[in-house]
């Protein structure tokens, strides 16, 4: 029983209804390989949309619809299994792209990947209007009820929205009561969350007013998708995102009419939060600075970001930090996310904060019972939009109600608050409800919409919740035209948080008209000034960046030793290697690879020595252990993401997965263990080649080149003393593997065809200029870099610094290598170990002024001991 | 009626210089049918740079300051001069019952508008059957407002021991419930917790009391500091204030300079600071009565 309107694709795989078990239905083959052979009929998905439940894409008669058509046209061009792969070339593309998802209460903290399906939902253009009116409509009742709850209160005073919703609500912030938000937007971007329920109307199960997280996952989303489909997509008119994004951006920028260039930053929480990725993907995108609480100040009721040049003002700040997060002045006094007198900024006037300070408070669901009223009364319209039938305890009546569904409503937290039964737990909402009711919502069930998506076994059935966008404009608010689509684990509840399916996709919004062509990237009127310095560096960035090098260094240099003593401890070391391993082992207790007391079992009792060393090596909290200075490294450049290309991401992944190798390791498989190193520094050859090759020689190279120099400094200083003057007489001296571990062993050969000796390694290690990685050499390049460090800030910190670094390089330069290698009467290089003494107390000199100068402004906030209201008899 | 003149010096010196701080300071009191305020001073040492006087969202005036020059001590000194009432109790009988209070919240008449506020949760005071069963013994059926919080006043003074050193600014109610020890701002947090647990509006008060008593009666429990209290409504638009740290109704004897839900609302002076290593502080509170005629006019 063909449907007599399919396309001829579609005929091909006949489409038909067979009986089917127990969950017998509409099975209609859907013609996306399943990925078995092609032209058998059982190649093909079964599309078996469950009884009772509204399909996207197929109707109750088991015809396709007829929006879906044109997609399934085209997809059914593919080849048995391409489905599948170009799955997995996009999943491997959001990986790579490191798009996550971070999960709270996961141990390590670690980010979840967000996986994506590639079958779009495709929404027809007519249903998208309506749909498009009512959010509109509810934006716009969303940014009066705020306005109102701030100001007059005419909502609570005629009666309309009970008190408690209001007065009970950790979200209304008392500090701005009487506030009118500029322009009169409270929301500038908002969002809603949509279910389709089994009589095909959209019903709204929540509201997002907060920090609306989402469209940048939306926005990745259809850049994957469209990508891997790119045929489908190019063949069918398919609404645009990036227009709706260009319209938040002008929407931002009306907001400080009192500068032509506005300054706008993006506040994150940091990278510990949930959805930090999209917050630097965003920050990127739409051209903004990505800043932490941290980054900015208030000074004189105007805020300001601490850049290296100085003090920049900011005039919009697109926040993603909670409401009472927002000012640990006089909002949350425990907040380490927001920035100190915000608010009286904010009621200055001097900056605006996007969404408005204080919008959180519409997001509870407990103001949805109370929609269609306040419609009434606000807007003088009834609610387009229907809601899902929705509770609220804290009222008698709604208290009743409940009661009523005898257990039947999903309850859920009223408002985010500590201590509250998750979602759906009856039991322990049963006794929270007895003395705090009115921290309860339920909401009625509701058999949620499925829709197409990939899966191992083919084309299925899944249930599907729109996350729909809006952006207040000049003209009223704007919706994005498609959303954020999550896949649902069960049909029968809808999923609130992002953190509850990480499976999403895109949705498609279907245009008669012709498509706007626009990009956010290459926007077509305005001429981009040509630049050469980018914007000013904010003081965090560089602080990270400074510690990126520092670690990175560190890192390498430490599995550069660990390796060069481990080879000695296999029989393939060299004529000098068995003489060295005294000193070798010595020498990475010295640097803090290993313990004093596993150096001391390495001489003395080898299987002792390699039972410790594995676990030693790959313990990450272990202080002075390169797993450590890895760590440390990752932690600094999550913290800069926004700045650090694609292809570092992906070597630090990749580092992640090597140092987990040599924990795998046998013990006293020495072979097994240096396979392990040499792998670890091919990618930390790669990260610093990445770093001197492929980032522009800004501030943000010269700080983290700054931070590698300074520790390849520490770490040449500490190699002289340890190897190759090697205490009195020479007696731990060990050239060859100090040659090793400083890579110049082929120099040296090259230079002197001989074995090593004191004087020439010395003058290679130290004196020499032309080896990268001499200590002279680390000087110079110190020199350089303070010599043009910004200078705005006040000529002391950089004035002192540079006469440090230029000092060390000019004892450097003076000293005789003859003089240097000479010993004195008592046997000890003293001059020698006077030019290391100078150079060794240099450097922190050096790292701590330039931390004053630069970094300082970064200096941790923290509250100022409140006074203990305290009494004494 | 009772004039006095007040003076709250709070002195913080910090190990290391602080180059910046943010202030937002609760001394200056507001006025209410019980006071009038007729003289206030706010001194602060260094100069701020920035200086917005305001009312908070609980209608108290309060003073955001920051200074922006490296200082390594910070003085606030307020000094006020103020009128007080003697409080006028009702009679029991003339008060509603608890129950019936609480029923009208259910009902969110438009008239019980502001008391909301005060009945739900705030930052420091959370409900909690624990509260509620505790309170249960002065709260029983039918009985007047005022009877049933004097009786829960009386034995919270009663069963609890007044110890500096048994609790500390974040000690959370539950834990004083525990303990049965601490100091006034426990005694009135964990009094409110109790309140609201059962179904009722209460404020935290913060204020002053008078130093010296007048002849033959006791030095009061929290001179020197300031002190903390709680207030309860008991209809219409009257709230009717407890101290359970003295057992008592506040009257001429204590000086209201906020209220709010807790503490966190209306603490004294709140700072948020960058630098300053470990700080030292000193706060003094002194109180006397003065006499009319030497009062300045206003």
């Amino acid at each position: 029983m063909a449907a007599p309107d399919l396309p001829d694709t579609m005929a091909r795989v006949s489409l038909a209804i067979e009986p089917q078990g127990p969950e017998d239905g509409a099975q209609i083959p859907l013609p996306l390989p399943g990925g078995a052979a092609a032209g058998e009929p059982q190649a093909v998905g079964r599309y078996l949309p469950q009884p009772g439940v509204f399909d996207e894409c197929v109707d109750a008669d088991a015809h396709l619809r007829p929006h879906w058509r044109e997609l399934f046209e085209n997809l059914s061009a593919f080849g048995p299994g391409e489905f599948g792969e170009r799955t997995e070339r996009a999943r491997q593309l959001l990986h790579d792209n490191g798009v996550t998802y971070n999960v709270y209460g996961d141990p390590r903290n670690a980010a979840r990947a967000i996986e994506l399906d590639l079958v779009p939902l495709v929404i027809s253009e007519a249903e998208w209007a309506e749909v498009e009116a009512g959010l509109i409509q509810r934006a716009r009742l969303m940014n009066s009820l705020l306005a109102d709850l701030y100001g007059e209160q005419r909502s609570l005073k005629d009666g309309v929205l009970h008190p408690g919703v209001v007065e009970g609500n950790p979200d209304y912030l008392r500090a701005l009561r009487g506030f009118r938000a500029p322009g009169d937007i409270w929301l500038h971007v908002y969002a809603v969350d949509l279910v389709r329920g089994p009589d095909g109307r959209w019903l709204v199960v929540g509201d997002r007013t907060r920090t609306p997280a989402g469209p940048g996952y939306a926005l990745e989303n259809r850049i994957i998708t469209s990508r891997s489909l790119a045929e489908a997509y190019r063949a069918i008119k398919v609404k645009r995102l990036a227009a709706w994004f260009d319209r938040l951006r002008q929407t931002l920028r009306a907001l400080a009419p009192w500068t032509r260039y506005p300054r706008i930053v993006l506040l994150t929480p940091g990278p510990y939060n949930e959805t930090y990725f999209e917050h630097a993907y965003l920050a990127r995108y739409l051209g903004y600075t990505l800043v932490e609480g941290n980054d900015l100040t208030v000074r004189g009721d105007r805020v300001f970001l601490k850049t290296l040049g100085g003090l920049e003002p900011v005039d919009v700040i697109l926040r993603r930090v909670d409401d009472d997060f927002c000012d640990p002045l006089e909002l949350r006094g425990d907040s380490p996310f927001g920035v100190a007198g915000l608010v009286q900024a904010v009621l200055a006037g001097h900056v605006v904060v996007a969404n408005a300070l204080g919008s959180g408070l519409a997001e509870t669901p407990a103001i949805i019972p109370y929609l269609p009223a306040l419609s009434r009364h606000l807007l003088g319209e009834e609610l387009a939009l229907p809601n899902l039938d929705t509770v609220w305890a804290g009222e008698a009546q709604g208290r009743a109600r409940l009661t009523a569904t005898g257990g039947n409503y999903a309850l859920r937290p009223a408002f985010p608050r500590i201590g509250v039964p998750a979602p759906g737990d009856g039991e322990a909402w049963g006794r929270h409800l007895d003395y705090r009711p009115y921290d309860a919502v339920g909401q009625a069930p509701v058999r949620l919409s499925t829709a197409p998506c990939f899966t191992p076994e083919g084309v299925r059935p899944r249930p599907v919740v729109l996350r729909a966008f809006l952006t207040a404009t000049e003209k009223g608010f704007s919706v994005m035209p498609g959303g954020l689509v999550r896949i649902a684990p069960t049909t029968d509840r809808p999923i609130l948080h992002l953190q509850q399916s990480g499976l999403s996709k895109d949705a498609w919004v279907l245009s008669s008209g012709p498509v706007e062509q626009f990009s956010l990237l290459r926007p077509p009127d305005t001429a981009v000034e040509v630049r050469r310095q980018g914007n000013n560096l904010p003081s965090r960035v560089a602080d990270d960046l400074y510690w990126v090098g520092r670690y990175a260094e560190r890192a390498e240099f430490g599995v550069r030793a660990l390796r060069a003593v481990i080879q000695r401890l296999t029989d393939g070391g060299g004529p000098q290697g068995n003489v060295e391993i005294g000193p070798g082992v010595a020498f990475l207790a010295s640097i803090g690879e290993i313990t004093p007391e596993l150096a001391e079992l390495a001489t003395t009792d080898r299987e002792a020595f390699d039972a410790e060393l594995l676990p030693m090596l790959i313990d990450e909290f272990r202080a002075g252990g390169f797993a450590s200075a890895v760590r440390r490294l990752n932690m600094n450049t999550g913290m800069v993401r926004d700045r650090l290309s694609v292809d570092m991401t992906r070597v630090l992944l990749h580092l992640h997965g090597q140092i987990e190798e040599v924990g795998k390791a046998t013990p006293g498989d020495y072979v097994g263990l240096l396979d392990c190193f040499d792998s670890i520094v091919a990618s930390m050859a790669a990260l610093s080649g990445l770093g001197m090759e492929n980032m522009t020689r800004g501030q943000a190279w010269r700080f983290m080149d700054l931070g590698r120099r300074i520790e390849r400094a520490v770490c040449a200083i500490s190699l002289t003393r340890d190897l190759i003057i090697g205490g009195e007489d020479g007696e731990n001296r060990a050239l060859d593997l100090a040659l090793e571990v400083a890579d110049s062993f082929m120099t040296y050969r090259a230079r002197y065809f001989t074995g090593a000796q004191f004087a020439p390694v010395l003058d290679l290690l130290l004196l020499d200029e032309a080896n990268p990685r001499s200590l002279a050499r680390q000087m110079w390049a110190l020199a350089d870099h303070v010599e043009n460090l910004p200078r705005e800030r006040g000529a002391f910190g950089s004035g002192a610094a540079r006469l440090l670094a230029q000092t060390a390089l000019a004892e450097l330069r003076a000293a005789e290598i003859q003089r240097l290698a000479g010993a004195g009467a008592d046997g000890r290089n003293s001059e020698l170990e006077a030019l290391l003494e100078a150079v060794s107390v240099t450097l922190p000199e050096l790292s701590d002024i330039i931390s004053q100068t630069y970094f300082s402004h970064a200096l941790a906030v923290r509250p100022g001991g409140p006074i203990r209201t305290v009494s004494t008899p | 009626m009772i004039r006095y003149q007040a003076r709250h010096n709070t002195v913080y010196d910090y190990g290391d210089p602080v180059t910046l701080s943010h202030h937002l300071a609760h001394l200056k009191p507001r006025d209410s049918a019980r006071q009038r305020l007729l003289k206030h001073e706010l001194r602060v040492v260094p100069e701020p740079s920035t200086w917005n006087e305001r009312t908070d969202g609980f209608g108290n005036p309060i003073v955001q300051f920051a200074m922006e020059e490296p200082h390594q001590r910070l003085i606030v000194e307020s000094v006020i001069e103020i009128e007080i009432k003697a409080a006028k109790p009702p009679a029991d009988e003339d008060c509603p019952a608890w129950d019936l209070l609480r029923a009208r919240l259910d009902e969110a008449a438009p008239d019980t508008l502001s008391i909301h506020t005060f009945r739900q949760d705030s930052t420091l005071v959370e409900a909690a059957a624990e509260f509620a069963d505790y309170a249960a013994p002065d709260f029983t059926p039918g009985r007047p407002i005022v009877a049933a919080v004097r009786a829960l006043t009386s034995r919270i003074h009663e069963e609890f021991a007044f110890d500096p050193q048994a609790t500390t600014v974040t000690t959370p109610p539950s834990e004083v419930l525990e303990v049965k020890r601490g100091v006034c701002q426990d005694f009135a947090h964990l009094m409110i917790a109790c309140l609201r647990s059962v179904g009722l509006p209460a404020r935290y008060v913060s204020g002053y009391l008078r130093t010296t008593p007048p002849p033959g009666r006791p030095r009061l429990v929290g001179a020197d500091q300031s002190h903390a209290w709680v207030a309860v409504w008991i209809g219409g638009d009257r709230w009717l204030e407890f101290d359970p740290t003295n057992d008592c109704i506040p009257s001429l004897d204590h000086i209201t300079v906020a209220h709010g839900r807790d503490y966190d609302d209306v603490a004294p002076l709140r700072g948020i600071i960058v630098g300053g290593g470990p700080h030292r502080l000193q706060v003094g509170v002194d109180v006397v009565p003065v006499k009319n005629e030497a009062a300045p006019k206003v």
